[in-house]
């Protein structure tokens, strides 16, 4: 039985980790992991025999739904902006790829700042960090904007085509501008949501400890 | 007197023509194989990445500077653009990886 209490809050920590890492990086949404790790701490405390009162459950059920609640947003923010800043698919794709390769590349960055911070006291680590934010910024919203170039035509208006270069760059910087503050706020709020997980499991195994030892 | 602008036109082309699709398929390819290559340890594959991003570029060139080109000139721009863009991050990821890690 401890075993299994042991587990079940293993599993809740991985859980955690795992909505924290995938609100970040595309492919698997991460709000769902955060929602059921304070779930799963709660049984792993009952299955390890501390007292879990009902206002605890409570807390974890409502904190799921929410977690229901930003996975359904997130998973309707492209059709958003699709709607509203008249992005294709290819911006959606594009910034994806900018933000994949902005983030591979900052990685390996850090660790050759950090590496270098000994020799120069500090000083590459301050220059890698610097280049790394800004190449966050830059990837989703050039890729946004080439992804945007690269998928359509610019859209008719009044019944006719606009042609040149002017319009086709507007519209697909416009719906990189789009397509980078709607993954910055979707990234922000599933993050947000991971680390309200995060402290919700660490305040609620806190508390049940507490409770069963006081 | 306020200066005369030119209609829009309803016979420019509105559908990506072959030169198009092959910059935006070269793009795909050069940005996915780049991606891959970006990953820690897997540095080596810049050498491939950095001349394949050249590709996507020449193709959006060439495409632009065929005169009286009916094709619609996004692909080719975003081929010039991604592909610059590209072989700027491989090349500097090179760099710090010694070319191997």
């Amino acid at each position: 039985m401890e075993v299994l209490a042991v587990l079940l809050v293993l599993l809740s920590a991985a859980c955690v980790m795992g909505g924290l890492v995938f609100s970040v990086l595309p492919g698997i949404p991460g709000p769902p992991f955060s929602a059921i790790s304070p779930l799963l701490a709660l049984f792993g405390l009952q299955a390890g025999g501390f007292p879990v009162s009902t206002p605890l459950w409570i807390t974890a059920a409502i904190f799921a739904c929410l977690g229901a609640l930003v996975t359904v947003a997130d998973l309707l923010a492209p059709l958003a902006g699709k709607l509203l800043g008249g992005t294709s698919r290819g911006a959606v794709i594009g910034s994806y790829y900018g933000l994949g390769l902005a983030m591979l590349f900052s990685l390996h960055l850090g660790g050759v700042s950090g590496a270098g911070s000994l020799i120069t006291l500090g000083l590459s680590l301050v220059v890698g960090a610097g280049i790394s934010v800004a190449l966050m910024i830059m990837g989703p919203l050039l890729g946004g904007f080439v992804g945007e170039l690269a998928s359509r035509p610019v859209p008719k208006k009044n019944g006719m085509v606009p042609y040149g270069m002017g319009p086709m760059v507007k519209h697909a910087a416009r719906a990189g501008i789009a397509q980078f503050l709607g993954l910055l706020l979707t990234t922000t709020t599933k993050f947000l949501y991971g680390a309200g997980s995060a402290l919700l499991c660490t305040g609620l195994v806190a508390w049940a400890l507490y409770q069963g030892w006081a | 007197m306020p200066a005369e602008q030119n209609p829009p036109n309803p016979l420019e082309p509105r559908s990506i023509g072959s030169v198009g699709r092959s910059a935006q398929v070269t793009l795909l390819l050069t940005a996915s194989v780049g991606l891959v290559a970006m990953v820690p340890c897997f540095g080596i594959f810049n050498w491939l990445v950095a001349p394949l991003s050249l590709v996507p570029v020449i193709i959006g060139l060439v495409g632009l500077l065929i005169p009286d080109s009916k094709e619609y000139p996004g692909p080719l721009l975003a081929g010039i653009v991604g592909g610059m863009a590209i072989l700027c991050l491989s090349l500097a990821r090179l760099m710090l990886g010694g070319g191997l890690i």
